[in-house]
């Protein structure tokens, strides 16, 4: 699947978040925001990779649920809302 | 060097924390949460799996509320300092030691804005009632330590905790003699902020502490702000924690050592915290017997006291006799301990104690020695009296 990237601010929540999303059959990478001067600023993102035995999903089911838990566990994503 | 000193470090450190701390130092020496490249976030992921390790530890539901600090004495700065910027007071026991005491005086530049509960040694119930006693509408918080570092008593934190929630009050507990050595459990007792070393009973390196919040933590203002790695473009520091109380580069080799603290302290299980204490009952037991020898507090016992025993010799200035042991290759620790309200408490502010505090590594044959020279130096007053 075409890998989906939610930008998450700090390490922390980048990797609480990549604890969670694994937890709940979804890989994802961890890595550094890229536009720094954006409206992000410097941080973290966390990128969806695949699922583990999800694979009738639709990559937008997949980035749904993503969202669902990282905002259940109250991890702001800046750009996936 | 027989070493009964562990109320202010523990030594040595297990081989697993050296390790750890050597490994660090190669493998994960760039600074976590400020690049991306691969080193960064190695060292990133081992400082997260630290934080994780912390919050099942002391039962803290979120890893993002484990702060590191330096030591106890900075988290409990950020703790008191955040609640009660803004006005208000805090109830503190009557053991508190400075890291509690100073922090509280510091914001108290006119009338104090502390109230000093008396605790009762062995009767909880006696030690919570003095508590309520001295809350007042402006109350914040208790803030309390969970056992003296001077005379090992235990506060009673669960039952403290449930009357600041009752009384709608913040709940701060200094673990710094407990924290590896009694289970914490901050889901089921509801304290809000436990501060602990790195470095005493979690057997980890001098230089690491944590702040592990509760929900309240969101609450909390920070006490430093600087670099997070985080929103360089913002002037504040980022509303989230961890990162909003932790300006400035974090100690990672410290905290891999910490880490790898915290799993040997698992390890070893509470048994080898009831055997220590077994063999600090015994010593007390053999003390007891010596002529002119002072005791203040009861038969230490799990869950009851912390490894502290404080005494002193009659005729014997307390660093004397801590010169004397360590001119026999035994360490301890004489004087206030950095705890005058305790040693009010126990009427030894004047004299101060000698304090002696074991740890997992310490072994009957220490105290057999250390019980042979006391007794040489309290014959010798005696005698010098007589």
């Amino acid at each position: 699947m075409e890998p989906i990237t939610l930008n998450v601010s700090s390490v922390t929540n980048a990797m609480r978040a990549q604890t969670l999303l694994r937890q709940n059959g979804i890989r994802t990478a961890v890595g550094r925001v890229s536009d720094p001067g954006g409206s992000s600023g410097c941080g973290y993102h966390i990128t969806i990779t695949g699922s583990i035995g999800l694979g009738q999903e639709t990559p937008e089911q997949i980035q749904e649920k993503a969202l669902r838990l990282l905002k259940a566990a109250e991890i702001k994503v800046r750009n996936g809302e | 060097m027989i070493y009964l000193d562990n109320a202010a470090t523990t030594w040595p450190k297990p081989y697993d924390v050296r390790r750890a701390v050597a490994e660090a130092m190669v493998l994960y020496g760039a600074n976590p949460g400020r690049s991306g490249h691969r080193m960064a976030m190695a060292a990133a992921r081992e400082v997260y799996r630290c934080r994780e390790a912390a919050a099942a530890f002391f039962s803290l539901p979120d890893p993002a509320g484990v702060v590191f600090t330096a030591n106890c004495t900075a988290a409990l700065n950020i703790a008191i300092k955040g609640i009660l910027r803004d006005g208000g007071r805090a109830v503190i026991s009557d053991m508190e030691h400075n890291s509690v005491l100073r922090p509280l005086h510091a914001l108290s530049p006119g009338a104090p804005r502390y109230d000093i509960a008396r605790v009762v040694p062995g009767d909880d119930p006696a030690t919570v009632r003095n508590f309520e006693r001295m809350i007042t509408p402006e109350t914040r918080a208790i803030v309390c330590t969970h056992a003296s570092n001077a005379f090992g008593t235990v506060l009673p934190i669960a039952d403290l905790a449930d009357l600041a929630r009752r009384s709608g009050l913040l709940m701060v507990v200094d673990g710094a003699q407990t924290a590896g050595m009694l289970p914490i459990d901050m889901g089921r007792t509801g304290i809000d902020f436990l501060c602990v070393p790195g470095h005493k009973g979690l057997y980890g390196p001098a230089g690491t502490g944590m702040l592990l919040c509760g929900s309240a933590g969101k609450l909390l203002p920070p006490l430093t702000e600087g670099g997070t790695g985080v929103n360089s473009l913002a002037p504040d520091q980022p509303e989230e924690l961890p990162e909003r109380l932790e300006a400035g580069t974090l100690n990672t080799a410290g905290i891999c050592g910490l880490r790898a603290g915290l799993r040997w302290v698992s390890e070893q299980g509470e048994q080898a915290g009831r055997r220590k204490m077994r063999q600090l009952a015994e010593f007390y037991r053999m003390m007891r017997g010596v002529p002119g020898v002072s005791i203040y507090t009861g038969e230490p016992a799990y869950g009851a006291s912390a490894a502290v025993l404080s005494l002193n010799i009659a005729g014997q200035a307390a660093e004397t006799v801590a010169a004397e042991l360590d001119r026999h290759g035994i360490a301890v620790r004489a004087g206030l301990h950095c705890a005058p309200l305790a040693h009010r408490h126990y009427g030894t502010i004047q004299t101060g104690t000698v304090r002696f505090s074991p740890s997992i590594f310490t072994v009957p044959e220490d105290y057999q020695k250390v019980y042979e020279i006391i007794r040489g130096i309290a014959a010798k007053t005696v005698a010098k009296s007589g």
